[in-house]
């Protein structure tokens, strides 16, 4: 019941968000379509970030870097050299995976609380770069002109042509990531997130693993960064700090690190939970102001938390009565493997 | 690739952490196809020993050679390809993976190198020498008692066909008839073509299982010889086996 490995559980769903999104313009206004949107670009940053933090289990408090070196290449490509965003937004994506990969070599030999500051300096210094280097990146005010991808032969309006392209990227990038933790791959990141130790002494490369899983998680952020770069046409160094970086750990916390979902289902929650709480408080306690946002927010963080530490990830399954181990999740062949062990045993007993 | 070859040799060996040097130029041999226990106090330096001979820890001083190669200071996911595995101390099995998913991690390096075909056969053996293991297979290995761990932990180790097998403690924690069962595999491994050495705190079950052993104290090989010999020794009989000499 498997395709490329993955559970057809996980397509069919993968394919009910598609047509809900796909939908959803004939349904809600353009300010949820905005907020979908919004879904889609971090939704597509946490899925990256729970490979990295959920699987290989190594901690990125500088994601946020990521996410904005992605949007400022190709935001400035674009709008000061006049590249089309076909062009600079892959260029961004590679080039963020490439300064991650040199990074990571000596950044990931780092673990646990020094990883995690490590990765919080790196956030820190692209920020500060990015407002200190005044003439490329117009420093605290920021730039604007960047062009959106052009999409203009598809016969919708601007707000839906952005929704789809977030959301397709979005959704490939989730597929991709399913295929790949159903894969060896993600059998070796999980053995180096539960024990480093055992999984060097087996001949695993931990090092070069280790690098690659932050590269690529990097890369996720950085298309994140750049879509989102395209969508808002302007750029300033504000969204691209460390409350950035934890606000994506927080989404790929509560939605489950160790699930690809988590990484949309967290996303989705905390967007469409601030922006309920931005318009609901006012309306329901007049006169509240922007703490009691924030402390409701933070209300509901611990209160689930609490309530569901691996995550809602799960969750799902639970109700769904779909709980199934990990073992579902093997690959074909490794289902023949199994099966002969199975009757190998059989025979053996 | 001569067989008076011996698979693993310890020439010299000196090692240590920062400033604290563990182990003083230590020799060692284990030959094809034989189990040698290694026997110690707490700190003596049997743990360092493995380390400095898996690669997980780079040796300052001697050489390891393994097969007849030297293999001195190269990491240990290079020494794994070459033949020695390492099954730590405390197991470290993979908890929240299922006890299949550890059994091909043992083999990763063989994946798509030799057909699939092989590494089955592979592990037809191992759920024969632990049926235990068959019957959990897809089980998480973090649910499994103590003993199960322990044996998952050899046959992921054994999975990747080593030439010599590092054992560190394998009966730590267990009782004593499962520790029994583990000792009767390894007493069953060089049948397979695969040499142990065995580090081990029950020292009257790791001479019965090895044919030679070596006592380290203070990071020194103090005793070695058959394992016959050295349990009639009146000093490793006083130290390890409690016996009065």
């Amino acid at each position: 019941m498997s395709w490329l490995g993955v559970p057809r559980r996980d397509w069919v769903i993968l394919a009910a968000v598609a047509v809900v999104v796909g939908a959803a313009p004939l349904a809600v206004s353009r300010y949820y379509l905005s907020i979908l949107v919004t879904v889609g670009v971090y939704g597509m940053a946490t899925v990256g970030l729970c490979l990295l933090a959920g699987y290989a289990r190594q901690i990125s408090l500088g994601h946020a870097a990521f996410y904005g070196l992605g949007a400022y290449a190709s935001g400035l490509l674009a709008a000061r050299w006049d590249w089309s965003p076909w062009i600079t937004i892959p260029v961004g994506v590679l080039g963020s995976g490439l300064v991650a990969w040199l990074l990571g070599r000596p950044v990931l030999r780092l673990s646990g609380h020094y990883l995690a500051m490590a990765t919080l300096g790196l956030g820190i210094v692209f920020q500060v770069a990015l407002n200190e280097l005044t003439e490329l990146t117009g420093g605290p005010s920021g730039f604007s002109g960047i062009p959106s991808v052009p999409l203009a032969w598809l016969p919708f309006n601007s707000e839906v042509r952005s929704l789809y392209l977030v959301w397709a990227l979005c959704l490939a990038l989730l597929g991709l990531a399913l295929w790949l933790v159903n894969t060896r791959i993600g059998r070796v990141l999980r053995a180096i997130g539960e024990s480093e130790l055992a999984a060097e002494l087996l001949g695993l490369d931990t090092a070069a693993w280790k690098v690659r899983v932050f590269a690529l998680s990097a890369a996720y952020a950085a298309l994140a960064g750049a879509l989102y770069a395209h969508y808002v046409t302007f750029l300033s160094p504000a969204p691209f700090g460390f409350m950035f970086s934890l606000e994506l750990l927080v989404m790929a916390t509560i939605g489950g690190l160790a699930s690809v979902w988590g990484g949309l289902l967290g996303a989705g929650i905390v967007v469409v939970l601030t922006e309920t709480l931005r318009s609901a408080l006012p309306k329901s306690l007049p006169g509240s102001s922007g703490e009691l946002e924030l402390i409701l927010f933070g209300l509901a963080l611990v209160a689930i938390m609490a309530l569901r530490p691996s995550g809602l990830a799960g969750l799902g399954r639970v109700l769904l009565g779909r709980w199934a181990p990990r073992a579902a999740l093997a690959t074909p062949t490794e289902a023949v493997e199994a099966e002969s062990v199975g009757e190998a045993a059989r025979v053996g007993s | 690739m001569s067989p008076a070859q011996p698979v693993l040799r310890l020439e010299a060996l000196s090692a240590g952490y920062g400033g604290l040097e563990v182990l003083h130029g230590v020799d060692l041999v284990v030959q094809r196809n034989e189990v040698v226990a290694l026997l110690g106090a707490n700190g003596a330096g049997k743990s360092t020993l493995l380390a400095a001979s898996s690669g997980l820890l780079r040796p300052r001083r001697g050489r390891v050679w393994l097969d007849g190669a030297e293999v001195t200071g190269l990491p240990a996911e290079r020494l794994v390809r070459l033949g020695l595995a390492h099954v730590p101390e405390r197991r470290q099995v993979f908890a929240t993976m299922t006890v299949l998913e550890n059994l091909l991690l043992g083999a990763h390096h063989r994946l798509g190198r030799e057909p699939r075909a092989a590494i089955q056969t592979d592990l037809a053996a191992m759920v024969q020498v632990f049926p235990r293991l068959g019957e959990r297979s897809r089980q998480l290995a973090g649910t499994l008692s103590g003993g199960e761990q322990q044996m998952l932990a050899i046959a992921r180790g054994l999975m990747s066909r080593p030439l010599v097998l590092l054992l560190d403690e394998p009966s730590l924690g267990l009782a004593p008839l499962v520790a029994r069962d583990i000792f009767q595999a390894v007493a069953a491994l060089p049948a397979r073509g695969c040499a142990v050495l065995l580090v081990e705190q029950n020292a009257r079950a790791a001479l019965q299982v090895a044919a030679r052993g070596y006592v380290l104290e203070l990071g020194r090989i103090a005793a070695e010889g058959p394992t016959d010999a050295l349990a009639n020794d009146a000093r490793v009989s006083a130290a390890y086996l409690g016996r009065r000499g």
